[in-house]
């Protein structure tokens, strides 16, 4: 892409005006730079600088294209590096959200055991199921952690070169929110101890909502740490072989995700041919019937994610054999 | 396409694809395509002391076009020759 050094003087003015105007916020830095002020222009020539609700719409898909594309998350512009790097990185963005929702379904399934009638072949799928999906669940959890322990040596090289103004704010965002959820978590803990099962399960309203707190801020802080180590991995120059790892690891956690999907379906079917009144736990859930609304978003939820998962990976075997060229 | 007519800048770009291909498509889109071209090196930017930059098709876009144009022709040569047939075989939808 090419810089706007070659603009004139008066124009280079101009530029950093397009390259700040709220309008194009969507668009990433470097894309203002360039194309900035003159998107500015034709949105003055054809709208009197008054876009309608629509245009901004349009806007705002362009410049998350234009984000996808840079990153190398689509199109063919950026580097096949940068390509199997996105698609690394939306894997681990998929697994993060997975986590979260999967904390959704372990609570959900608590106790699960107890709902199904005493004969041996009524236990053994949903038993067998829920155990899969947890070895599954600790492996992807061994993958995700070598793969940021890979990423640390050069990421400490990239910090010591001067990266750390980069990621400084992301990084204290994340620490403040981890901070807090740390003095959250202790006097939650101190308190539920001296509460009987059924205060803790909804009997203590104000243990409720502290407890819903304390879920939010944890949602959050692995949001933010998610965030810090996709902004540190976008800027740091992997080796090959770094890289390489990083996308057979992102692979084999999508695939964990498949298996963990398709282990929670069969727990599903075997709980609702056996013990349908225990899959009625939420107030949305209708006597019998073992369609509760709340299993049903937190999976239609970790769909969502492992389908995303897949997409990244999809893209790393997409840009591969360019990468291998190169 | 537009741009074989001349260089233009985005609005006059917007009004002549307009006109010739009835489409108003919008600036994120436009620009959006004005990006992938230029990276593809089929159109380049013009020097402007305004902030309006007019752009012009390159020698690989001329070519790029022509090859579309050549595929295009090729369609509607099948397409007439398909009609003719039908309208042989069916007289009726003539």
């Amino acid at each position: 892409m090419r810089t706007e050094g070659q603009g004139t003087k008066d124009s280079q003015g101009d530029m950093n005006e397009g390259a700040s105007d709220p309008r194009l916020r969507w668009y990433p830095p470097s894309w203002r730079a360039r194309y900035g002020n003159e998107l500015i222009a034709l949105l003055d020539d054809e709208y009197g600088g008054h876009p309608p609700a629509l245009v901004h719409l349009g806007l705002a898909t362009g410049g998350l294209r234009q984000r996808a594309r840079q990153s190398g998350l689509t199109g063919d512009s950026a580097p096949a590096a940068d390509g199997v790097r996105a698609g690394a990185l939306v894997v681990l963005a998929a697994w993060t959200a997975f986590v979260i929702v999967g904390v959704s379904f372990a609570k959900f399934s608590e106790h699960f055991d107890e709902a199904l009638p005493h004969s041996m072949g009524a236990h053994r799928v949903p038993d067998l199921a829920l155990t899969v999906l947890q070895t599954v669940a600790g492996v992807a959890s061994i993958l995700v952690v070598a793969g940021a322990l890979l990423a640390v040596p050069t990421f400490v090289r990239y910090l010591r070169a001067d990266g750390w103004s980069s990621v400084r704010g992301h990084f204290l965002r994340a620490l403040a929110c981890t901070g807090l959820a740390v003095a959250v978590t202790v006097p939650l803990l101190v308190w539920a101890h001296h509460l009987t099962p059924h205060q803790r399960n909804g009997g203590l309203h104000w243990y409720g909502a502290l407890f819903l707190i304390w879920a939010a801020l944890i949602v959050i802080t692995l949001m933010l740490w998610t965030v810090v180590a996709v902004a540190a991995a976008r800027r740091v120059v992997f080796s090959r072989a770094i890289l390489t790892t990083e996308a057979i690891l992102a692979a084999g956690i999508a695939l964990a995700m498949v298996i963990m999907d398709g282990a929670t379906a069969v727990w599903w079917g075997a709980m609702a041919k056996d013990a349908p009144a225990f899959l009625n736990a939420s107030p949305g859930g209708a006597p019998g019937s073992p369609w509760d609304i709340w299993l049903i978003a937190t999976v239609a939820l970790m769909a969502v994610a492992m389908g995303t998962a897949v997409v990244g990976v999809v893209r790393e075997v997409r840009v591969w054999p360019k990468m291998r060229v190169g | 396409m537009s741009l074989a007519g001349g260089a233009k800048h985005g609005h006059a770009l917007l009004k002549d694809i307009e006109e010739f291909a009835g489409v108003k498509l919008g600036p994120g889109a436009l620009y959006g395509a004005i990006t992938r071209l230029e990276e593809r090196g089929l159109i380049e930017p013009l020097a402007s002391d305004d902030r309006r930059r007019p752009y012009q098709i390159t020698a690989a876009g001329s070519q790029a076009l022509a090859d579309s144009v050549a595929q295009m022709r090729e369609l509607v040569r099948l397409g007439q020759a398909r009609l003719k047939m039908v309208r042989t075989a069916r007289p009726r939808l003539a």
